[in-house]
């Protein structure tokens, strides 16, 4: 029988050593145990970063920032405490890193030229500033913006009025060809009638050659079969586990970078109006880009054949043998076949979506109801009211036929005045990167856990 | 006016009575914490009672506190491995559970536990031992009951609740441990990886601390509710069911207390 | 020895003792008598300092027990033994280290010279080998003497007895009564012992007390007592 004394001495030994054992793992100097040196860097920005945030060198762990504090009341001073077999140069840089989408922060350390008289105990490193994943990525969008807003205003410029702009010859160029194509029905018909026979004569071959066929065939068997087994170049190519697991590699790293944009989904449209008062057609092609499901940037390129006319006022005075009379004219110019852009920003609450910005041009926004496949669209935009003009209104319903075809239908500029009233239909082909979205959404997916 | 005096009379005179008893008793309780407090550096010291009850709260208590630290664990890890999973943060599983072992869970599940197994059996002892004299012939034979009976009870629960939440921290991480990177698959690395990264030592030793001033509470609470046991059995019934429901109160009311001044001037630096 | 001066005690309001005066002559036995329930343990735990007095003094040696600090409380309780009513024993000990208990705690003694004391005292109450027994395996009867040798071992000069011979059959209390007379005999102490048990109170008495109603109503010697024309006392000793 053990005395008391004793059993509660191993008690009390047992439960010492567990408070060792984790003070000895948690504690803060537990990495880097004895020997270690500190250097210290002054930071813009130390958003994340606490003590103990590792130090790395090329991916290695070195050590540990152990305390951070602030440097003449503007930047941060962070120390950290380094391995005593890590020897750094003193022109070495550190920056802050933020790994994976969690974004976890460390100090990476990039060494400077070898040779160079080592960083001594209390030394400074340079800072090089802040990088990371999701970092990176927002300025790579802001730069794409960038690119994709030179580019559309290029594209205005040459889709501009001057009929001798190149989208103007390229269009004229596609009305010659229809042109020509429906004044050569005869022609085309002629072909029809020799292609029949050409196939006609074709069968008869094939019934002749098929035992050539055969042949053929037998022989690319043997072939693929020898890519099978290895044989040959191109069979070790394919059967190389290497070439499989670099590929491999490649999808993942892609399917890494792509993990991060996998929300966004992106969508492609065209459809055409048929005005039944003026008679013409209004094409609209489409590009929506959703950030977020409930989010979506709109663009529209609308070629209208009848749109609302640009006024102008001009004032002259004319001076006839001393006195001055001031005529003020009033222009409305219709510029047929213009191009107009929209760019709008939309926001779905349950069923409906507002969206707002520039709508053909003109500032305007818009409240869209959809339910099913049926959905109700409403538009207002070109608030003028200088010259009695009345703000565009157009309603218009879809129906969604298949998940990428739909029509449309509704009234136009509803409350104009001058008699511009219209009824239009139409129908149009729209594309969803479902595809590539599948494909991120798998990809950024997996977890380790089953659910 | 006399009628009014009349009506309000029967609801104010219990309430008057049940404010008397209160300050009265919590007057009685401030007593006997400051007796036992000024009796606890007087000689003798009695070395052997100590480790006697050393013994029964902390020894004879490991295997219920290893039970529940390991099950607390690993339902801990059940349900914030599958939680984190929804949004694949699942390697911050190890941090979560010993951050939140060692400031809250280990703390207050031990001392509740203590009061459970150790505090009950010393309110009834007392109780039983006021009831049958026997703290009164302690008091003849000039021996403070106080210093014989209490002192070494709160000592050695102030001493061993600390080092059994340690017990705890531990087989609850282990707990962990096995049903979050055996069950379900999480990495060990990334597991404690950032156990270590964001568990830090002031976060151990706070609750520790927090754990000493648990012991401290619950058992001068339980020693005084043996103390002031009146009648025979039913009385001793009475005041072990009062020590254990006030003393799990107030662990759980000064937890939220305690966490606020000690932790907070604890965690106080740059490293927070 | 002991001088109680007007001493008064409620509880929650209720009088218990009314303005007692008694005193206890040194070096004889005094039985306090009277009906259950009127305070008699009340009046016994007043003398030891277990409790304090409303109002009034107990003087015991000339040191009134009121004015005492906690600590000299502690002094003064060396010279006193105590029965309780239910023994009192520890029953977390054994009947050696009961019996031991004072010893350790108030004499240098080595364990040897406490084992010989503690043989000696056993001796004395009449019961030997039973040392490593617990209170729980006792009978009544040995309880009570396990108890008075735990209360005589520091060889006091007051023995308080809290009605020692209730519960116990005939035989049994005139032992017990042997035994406290046996006491005063051989170690020459002063006895005061609370009874309802009017025949055992004339065996062993040299003075008698009845309390009732919170008061002493009758205090003198055996024979004075026997022949108070008191109506309570009379009713009490059964005399018409």
């Amino acid at each position: 029988m053990m005395s008391s004394e004793t059993k509660v001495g191993i008690f009390a030994l047992c439960a010492l050593v567990i408070i060792g054992f984790i003070t000895l793992k948690i504690g803060s100097r537990s990495f880097v145990a004895a020997g270690g040196y500190e250097v210290s860097v002054v930071v813009d920005n130390a958003i994340g970063v606490r003590p103990k945030t590792p130090v790395e060198i090329a991916g290695i762990r070195v050590g540990q920032v152990k305390e951070i504090g602030l440097e003449e009341s503007r930047k941060a001073k962070l120390t950290l405490l380094l391995n005593k077999d890590v020897n750094l140069p003193v022109d070495s840089v550190a920056r802050i890193r933020s790994k994976g989408f969690l974004g976890e922060i460390v100090i990476e350390i990039v060494p400077g030229t070898e040779g160079v008289q080592s960083l001594a105990d209390g030394g400074a490193l340079n800072f090089s500033g802040q990088s990371g994943d999701i970092n990176m990525l927002m300025t790579q969008f802001s730069s794409i913006a960038n690119d994709i807003k030179a580019v559309s205003a290029q594209l205005r410029d040459v889709a501009g009025t001057d009929r001798n702009s190149p989208m103007w010859q390229i269009v004229n160029n596609l009305q010659t060809f229809t042109q020509t194509l429906a004044n050569n029905q005869a022609n085309f018909n002629k072909m029809a009638g020799n292609l029949a026979e050409l196939t006609e004569a074709l069968k008869g071959t094939i019934v002749k050659s098929r035992e050539n066929v055969e042949d053929s065939l037998k022989r690319i068997a043997s072939i693929t079969q020898k890519v099978d087994e290895g044989k040959g170049t191109i069979g070790k190519l394919v059967n190389d586990d290497a070439t499989v697991n670099k590929l491999n590699e490649a999808v993942d790293n892609l399917n890494s970078t792509l993990g991060n944009i996998k929300t966004i989904e992106t969508e492609i449209g065209y459809h055409a109006e048929y005005l039944g008062h003026t008679k013409e057609f209004k094409n609209y092609v489409n590009l929506t880009i959703r950030p977020k499901p409930d989010k979506a940037f709109i663009f529209d390129f609308v070629q209208n054949t009848n749109p609302s006319p640009d006024r102008s006022t001009n004032t002259s005075t004319i001076s006839t043998g001393g006195t001055s009379t001031t005529v003020t004219t009033n222009t409305a110019t219709v510029n047929q076949n213009q191009f107009r852009f929209s760019a709008q920003l939309a926001k779905s609450f349950y069923d409906f979506t507002v969206r707002g910005g520039v709508i053909e041009s003109r500032g305007g926004v818009g409240l869209d109801y959809a339910k099913g496949p049926a959905g109700l669209q409403f538009s207002a935009y070109d608030f003028q009211t200088q010259y009695d003009q009345r703000t565009h209104l157009k309603l218009a319903g879809t129906v969604n036929v298949t998940k990428n075809l739909f029509l449309i239908g509704g009234g136009d500029d509803l409350i104009s005045q001058l008699g511009r009233r219209n009824w239009f239909m139409g129908a149009g082909i729209r594309l969803v990167d479902e595809d590539v979205k599948s494909l991120i959404g798998t990809a950024g997916g997996i977890s380790s856990v089953k659910r | 006016m006399e009628k009014l005096i009349n009506k309000i009379q029967p609801l104010a005179d219990p309430l008057g009575r049940m404010i008397n008893g209160f300050t009265k008793t919590l007057g009685n309780l401030c007593l006997f914490v400051f007796q036992t407090l000024s009796w606890i550096p007087r000689r003798p010291y009695r070395i052997k009672n100590l480790f006697k009850q050393m013994e029964f709260i902390g020894v004879q208590s490991t295997p219920i506190i290893m039970l529940t630290g390991v099950f607390v664990g690993a339902v801990f890890a059940l349900q914030t491995g599958k939680a984190f999973a929804m949004f694949n943060a699942e390697s911050l599983v190890g941090a979560t559970i010993g951050l939140s072992l060692a400031r809250e869970i280990a703390p207050v599940f031990t001392a509740l536990m203590v009061t459970a197994r150790a505090c009950s059996a010393m309110a009834a002892e007392l109780g039983t031992m006021k009831v049958t004299e026997q703290i009164d012939a302690l008091e003849t034979m000039a021996v403070n009951p106080l210093h014989y009976l209490v002192c070494p009870r709160v000592i050695a629960t102030t001493i061993m609740t600390p080092l059994l939440t340690a017990v705890f921290d531990l087989v609850g991480i282990i707990g962990a441990w096995f049903v979050g990177i055996k069950l379900l698959g999480i990495g060990e690395a990334s597991f404690f990886d950032r156990l270590y990264f964001y568990v830090n030592l002031r976060d151990f030793i706070g609750g520790l601390v927090k754990s000493g001033f648990f012991g401290f509470f619950i058992s001068l609470i339980s020693c005084y509710s043996g103390f002031d046991t009146k009648g025979g059995a039913k009385g001793v019934g009475d005041s072990t069911t009062r020590a254990v429901v006030v003393s799990s109160v107030v662990v759980l009311v000064t937890d939220y207390f305690l966490t606020t001044w000690i932790l907070e001037y604890f965690s106080q630096g740059p490293s927070v | 020895m002991i001088k109680l001066i007007d001493v008064h005690k409620a509880f929650d309001g209720q009088k218990v003792l009314d303005g007692v005066n008694l005193e206890v002559p040194k070096d004889k036995i005094m039985v306090i008598v009277g009906a259950s329930g009127v305070g008699k343990s009340v009046l016994l735990k007043h003398m030891i300092g277990l409790m304090k007095p409303d109002k009034g003094k107990i003087v015991v040696d000339g040191v009134d027990l009121s004015a005492l600090s906690p600590l000299e409380l502690v002094e003064i309780r060396k010279k006193f033994g105590m029965l309780f009513q239910g023994c009192a024993l520890f029953d977390s000990l054994n009947v050696c280290d009961n019996v031991a208990f004072p010893l350790r705690e108030h004499s240098n003694l080595s364990s040897s010279e406490i084992k010989a004391k503690v043989d000696e005292m056993l001796a004395i109450v009449g019961l030997e080998g039973i040392c490593h027994k617990m209170p729980s395996d006792l009978s009544g009867g040995m309880k009570k003497r396990v108890a008075l040798a735990r209360a005589i071992i520091l060889q006091p000069q007051i023995m308080l007895y809290d009605e020692p011979t209730t519960g116990l059959d005939p035989i049994m209390t005139e032992s017990v009564d042997n035994l406290i007379l046996d006491m005063q005999q051989k170690l020459d102490i002063t006895s005061v012992v609370i009874s309802h048990d009017i025949a055992s109170a004339f065996r062993i008495a040299d003075q008698i007390a009845m309390i009732d109603n919170g008061k002493i109503i009758v205090s003198g010697t055996s024979a004075e007592f026997a022949a108070s024309n008191d109506p309570v006392v009379m009713k009490f000793i059964g005399r018409k």
